[in-house]
């Protein structure tokens, strides 16, 4: 990819003085933003925490202790205990694997359905766009939490079916809005010069609409990260998530809610790593939003 | 235009005969028939729920038993509900109203902050404002609903004792079903209907205007001396409005099925606690009536989004 | 023969606790103010925990509570689970000549009724309207979930107003479990109707001879009640109303408890017992339930069929910790399908199978199950591995679940946790698609448990089938004598806790919570509600 970009840059009119490619500017860029740099080290701090967090862990993550229900914090249980008596930490970090997982693959899963579809659509135009926007239509006119709802009540849950669950029915936002940025794109000057200088539609797409739109994309991936874990906590309320006594943030939140006047803990840990994960994400892909755009300036 | 528009409508025609088979044979997968709380009695003879399966027409082909519902579906007969056996469209039009009451409130709210949200956040980029407002918005895409229900309730109703706690309506005062009493217990579950929105919707408007911020055209309008409201105003706010349009359109149907937990966390009587109801009892033709007006309504509002879209921007052409 | 030894137990009422909300009657715990007379006025606000789905106890197919204010029967168990008179003027026995027994098998029960009993449209309630309410529920078109024991009579006679005389086609002890207990129906309004109907005149506007009458039902919302002014008996109702709130998150209950917003709840989970118990204002009543927790097994599951794995399970439970850690000594640790509320049941009954771990590797080792590389107990290619199943949203449910698949894992049998919405719970256990599911039964009073746990039992889902315990039961179905009875259930228990077709883990119990100054609240163990007696209830100034 870098590669491509090199040479592209060296064909390109403006080509002549040194010049970075736009990947190196765009790394550039990134690295200035400090507020994206702190995501993405609160990111990999959140990543440790939950591969490598484990292996020091003497706890059973799903052993109970019913003697030892909702402990306060203490030199044995450093985060205290659940309403089962198993130790906090110890599941926030298995929890965080699921929740992590499924945060992450979901968004990167939706976006990549919504980002195909939005831009065959968008650049195409015509029959397919109208057959593309229908299938769009008719994924958006089926319900996301209800039709979750059935499935939970039709299959056990496991976390990989979450994520293909809510994936398949979360790229649509992202389908239309990269269809309406490509509706724009393709009508301005240089998308038509590209076309009239005969270049590929896959190229035009891939490194001039495309890039362009990533914006957009990504400020949605971003959110769905947030979503996806929210989400998987909702099902838990619903009674439709993922089967005890895996743990993940977002039951954990939601066993918590009968829990946190007693033991503010069970509540208030799943809840800050939720909050710090979704905004490590979000300060990255404001970081990225910013460095993949090189008119903006800092 | 108004071809478009005619033409758009004739589309969704065939589009929810497809949903509703859809849906239609998802339900049906779900295991277990909706008689099977007789089960637990051993007062209901095998032969009573026999009975009731035939009365029912659970007996009949699915193919069939779909055809029969549509059918009378098109004469206005939504089906009776298998849990207390009233019809459908009666339960509906009992739980519409409150629904309404409460996503066009929760709609109108997030309508309200979080565009103006989103566009100081812009013009504020990289100041205190807008780190302020970006962690809160985060803090409410982080914070589940029924978690944020809760909380509420508990610092609004149970210690400030400022707003009830839940329900529609105070039973058994004078002012019952007053608009202020009503309004009275609108006010939170609106809140935390709305926050997800408020949160999704102005980073939305944020990245659209600063995107468009950066357009050519308004760096040239600016390079020309125009005023700096005036350059917003006329340009970045309508253009970066556009896809703002889509996003927001596009989440009214979501923001009204979005409302099961909401509506269960603070039993206020609409469609989404009465759905999560009916799918715990497999209430099917209850189901199915919901799940058809939320088909209605995204086919509706995508029809909204494309014409609005249209009316904002004369580049793109319909035909 | 089936079918009838099943509508024997018609009244047993037996539903999933998750679908009820509130059971009682008379309740031991809560002492009203003796002081004074009670003071007259004010609206009760009772928040349940569901919404009922037709006014009409033969139909629904939820628990009565709401109109237990507005219906009542003949007969109506009292809190220690015994049969009082209510709109008879006293319970039938063969001493009073009440029941006289045929020598062909048969027997006539003849009720005298109370006089001056009017309906709430003021028309007097008679003899007719009993016997329009039996032939109502014998109307096959009437698909009602409780046709309870309709059938056991063959006909009524009513010689004057005030006397019921029916035929039975056989003898029972338990005749009084539904008809005529659950309530009875005003023939003058429901002569002609569509009982199917649920906007039939009856089921929009109840009619019923009750302490309360029916104002509105706004639907998703509450049921208003309006105290009967002409009521019949001698305590009138104190209270102007009653307001029946459906509120399904527990949280939500019980902040509007904290917000004063609700005067009464129940059926309030073990868990959250510190969340509820000490609310200002407010008194916590437990009621001991003719109810109890179990962790059902199917039998046809290679391994389970083994009654030594099932021995070696229930030994793996500890019901003491789960009931006094776990529950907060809510219900109380127990080992028998019959309540201590049930005067049939066994005193300080424990099964030779409860909570001794070693004792449980013990057995498994002597059956022949021995640990393989995975740590999952195996014999003869036989793997201990499981699905444990509940009602997802049961907490208490859920928590034995835990609890379970923990200890089972350490004495090496591999619990796979598999929940499912209420319906697909159901649905899956009467299909026999399950290894281990965790419940709980509630049942009227009545010492039989033919429906459970013989082999022509329609609840005997794990297909656990004992001749021994099967001739047992049916000789406890047809028992008139009490002493007899106990007997025989004791025998009948030796038999159970050998065979083990379910672990019993606990007595069930129902916690309410309700304002301080509500008094004459009478709680009650049965499936007929706390709410049978809404005249009591007061506030104290």
């Amino acid at each position: 990819m870098a590669e491509k970009l090199k040479k592209s840059q060296a064909k390109s009119p403006e080509g002549g003085a040194p010049v970075r490619t736009p990947t190196q500017q765009a790394l550039r860029r990134f690295r200035k933003n400090r507020i994206a740099m702190l995501g993405a080290v609160i990111l990999i701090v959140l990543v440790v925490f939950v591969i490598v967090g484990p292996l020091f862990a003497k706890y059973d993550p799903n052993a109970n202790d019913l003697f030892a229900i909702l402990k306060k914090p203490s030199a044995e249980h450093l985060l205290g205990t659940d309403s089962m008596g198993r130790d906090l930490l110890t599941r926030l970090m298995y929890g965080g694997r699921i929740s992590l997982a499924i945060g992450l693959a979901t968004s990167v899963f939706s976006m990549a359905i919504g980002s195909l579809i939005g831009a065959l659509a968008g650049y195409y135009g015509g029959v397919t766009d109208s057959l593309l926007m229908r299938l769009t239509d008719l994924f958006l006119t089926i319900p996301t939490l209800p039709l979750l709802m059935v499935f939970g009540a039709v299959f056990k849950p496991s976390p990989l079916l979450l994520v293909v669950l809510i994936s398949v029915l979360n790229w649509t936002t992202t389908a239309r809005l990269v269809r309406s940025k490509f509706l724009t794109l393709r009508t301005l000057d240089y998308a038509k010069a590209a076309q009239a200088i005969g270049a590929k539609n896959s190229r035009i797409i891939l490194h001039h609409l495309l890039p362009n739109s990533l914006g957009a994309i990504i400020v949605t991936a971003t959110l769905t990260v947030g979503r996806a874990i929210i989400m998987e906590s909702t099902l838990s309320f619903l009674g439709v998530g993922i089967n005890p006594p895996t743990a993940s943030w977002g039951n954990m939140l939601q066993s918590a809610s009968s829990t946190m006047t007693r033991a503010p803990l069970t509540a208030i840990a799943p809840g800050i790593l939720i909050l710090l994960t979704v905004l490590a994400i979000n300060f990255l892909g404001d970081g990225l939003d910013d460095a993949l755009d090189p008119k903006r300036e800092h | 235009m108004l071809k478009y528009i005619i033409k758009r409508i004739l589309q969704a025609i065939p589009m929810l005969i497809a949903v509703s088979i859809i849906i239609y044979a998802l339900l049906q997968f779900m295991p277990g028939d909706p008689l099977d709380m007789y089960l637990e009695n051993p007062n209901a003879s095998p032969e009573v729920i026999e009975k009731m399966k035939e009365s029912y027409g659970l007996n009949d082909p699915i193919p069939v038993q779909y055809l029969n519902w549509a059918k009378n579906l098109l004469k206005g007969d939504w089906g009776r509900s298998y849990n207390s056996r009233r019809p459908v469209l009666d339960l509906l039009a009992e739980r519409i109203g409150p629904t309404l009451q409460l996503t066009v409130t929760a709609f109108i709210l997030s309508v309200v902050v979080a565009i103006p949200l989103g566009i100081f956040g812009a013009i504020k980029k990289g100041k205190p404002f807008d780190y302020v407002t970006t962690t809160l918005t985060f803090l409410g895409i982080s914070m589940p609903v029924f978690w944020f229900g809760l909380m509420l309730q508990l610092i609004f109703s149970v210690h400030l004792g400022w707003l009830p706690t839940a329900g529609r309506v105070t039973v058994g005062a004078a002012y019952s079903g007053s608009f202020l009493d009503v309004a009275r217990h609108l006010v939170l579950p609106a809140i935390v209907l709305s926050l997800i929105y408020i949160a999704g919707w102005s980073r939305y408007a944020r990245s659209n205007f600063l995107e468009v911020m950066n357009q050519d055209y308004i760096r040239t309008a600016r390079a020309k001396g125009l005023k700096e409201g005036s350059v917003l105003g006329k340009h970045a706010f309508r253009n970066a409005l556009i896809s703002l349009i889509t996003v927001i359109t596009l989440d009214i149907p979501v923001l009204f099925s979005g409302a099961v937990v909401t509506e269960a966390v603070f039993s206020w009587p609409g469609m989404g606690s009465f759905m999560k109801d009916a799918l715990d009892k497999q209430d099917y033709p209850v189901l199915m009536g919901i799940l058809m007006i939320n088909a209605l309504l995204v086919i509706l509002s995508n029809l909204l989004a494309d014409i609005l879209y249209a009316v904002f921007d004369p580049r793109i052409k319909y035909d | 023969m089936k079918k009838k030894i099943a509508l024997l137990l018609a009244a047993v009422m037996v539903m999933a606790l998750a679908l009820s909300a509130c059971t009682g009657s008379k309740e031991p715990n809560e002492t009203p103010s003796a002081s004074g007379t009670p003071s007259e006025g004010g609206v009760a606000v009772v928040a349940l925990g569901y919404e009922p789905d037709i006014m009409n106890t033969y139909s629904t197919h939820l628990m009565g509570d709401v109109q237990a204010t507005m219906m009542e029967g003949l007969l109506r168990p009292d809190e220690n689970m015994e049969y009082q008179p209510w709109l008879a003027t006293e319970v039938p026995t063969v001493e009073n000549g009440g029941i006289v027994l045929n020598d062909d098998g048969t027997m006539d029960i003849t009720y005298h009724l109370h006089e001056g009993v009017l309906w709430h449209d003021g028309e007097p309630f008679t003899s007719e309207d009993v016997k329009f309410t039996w032939e109502a529920l014998c109307d096959p078109d009437w698909d009602a979930e409780s046709k309870g024991d309709a059938a056991d009579i063959d006909s009524i006679d009513c010689p004057d107003d005030l006397t019921v005389v029916c035929h039975y086609n056989k003898q029972t002890p338990d005749f009084a479990q539904t008809i005529f207990t659950f309530g009875i129906m005003p023939k003058h309004i429901c002569e002609g109707l569509d009982m199917n109907d649920p906007n039939n005149a009856y089921h929009l506007n109840p009619v019923g001879t009750g302490a309360f009458k029916f104002k509105e039902w706004k639907h998703g919302e509450y049921i208003e009640l309006v105290k009967n002014e002409n009521y019949w008996g001698e305590e009138k109702p104190h209270l102007d109303g009653i307001v029946f709130r459906f509120i399904t998150d527990e949280n939500t209950r019980i902040a509007q408890l904290k917000s004063g917003d609700i005067d009464f709840t129940c059926n309030l989970s073990f868990q959250n017992y510190e969340e509820y118990a000490n609310i200002e204002g407010t008194t916590v009543a437990v009621q001991p339930l003719n109810s109890w927790g179990y962790i059902d097994f199917n039998t046809t599951r290679p391994g389970l069929d083994d009654v030594n794995v099932r021995h070696a399970i229930s030994c793996a439970i500890d019901r003491d910790a789960i009931v006094d850690q776990l529950f907060n000594g809510l219900p109380t640790a127990w080992y028998q399908p019959w309540m201590a509320s049930d005067p049939h049941h066994v005193d300080g009954f424990v099964s030779a199978y409860s909570y001794d771990m070693e004792k449980a590797a013990q057995i498994l080792d002597d059956a022949g199950w021995v640990l393989n590389a995975d740590g999952v107990r195996e014999k003869d290619g036989v793997k201990l591995e499981y699905e444990i199943s509940c009602k997802a949203g049961g907490a208490g449910d859920e928590a034995i679940e835990l609890v379970a698949v923990d200890s089972l894992g350490k004495l090496g049998i591999k619990l796979t946790v598999n929940n499912a919405a209420a319906s697909t719970f159901t649905a899956n256990m009467y299909a026999g698609e399950y290894d281990l599911a965790i419940g709980r039964y509630i049942t009227a009073p009545g010492a039989s448990r033919t429906v459970m746990y013989a082999s022509d039992g329609l609840l005997n889902r794990g297909k656990w089938y004992n001749d021994e315990f099967d001739a047992l039961s049916h000789k406890i179905d047809v028992e008139m004598n009490d002493e007899a009875r106990k007997e025989l259930v004791e025998q009948a228990l030796a038999i159970f806790d050998e065979g083990m077709p379910q672990v019993i883990t606990y007595n069930n119990a129902d916690v309410i919570v309700m304002k301080s100054n509500l008094k004459g609240v009478n709680l009650n163990p049965t499936n007929m509600t706390h709410f049978m007696n809404p005249q009591t209830w007061y506030f104290e100034q």
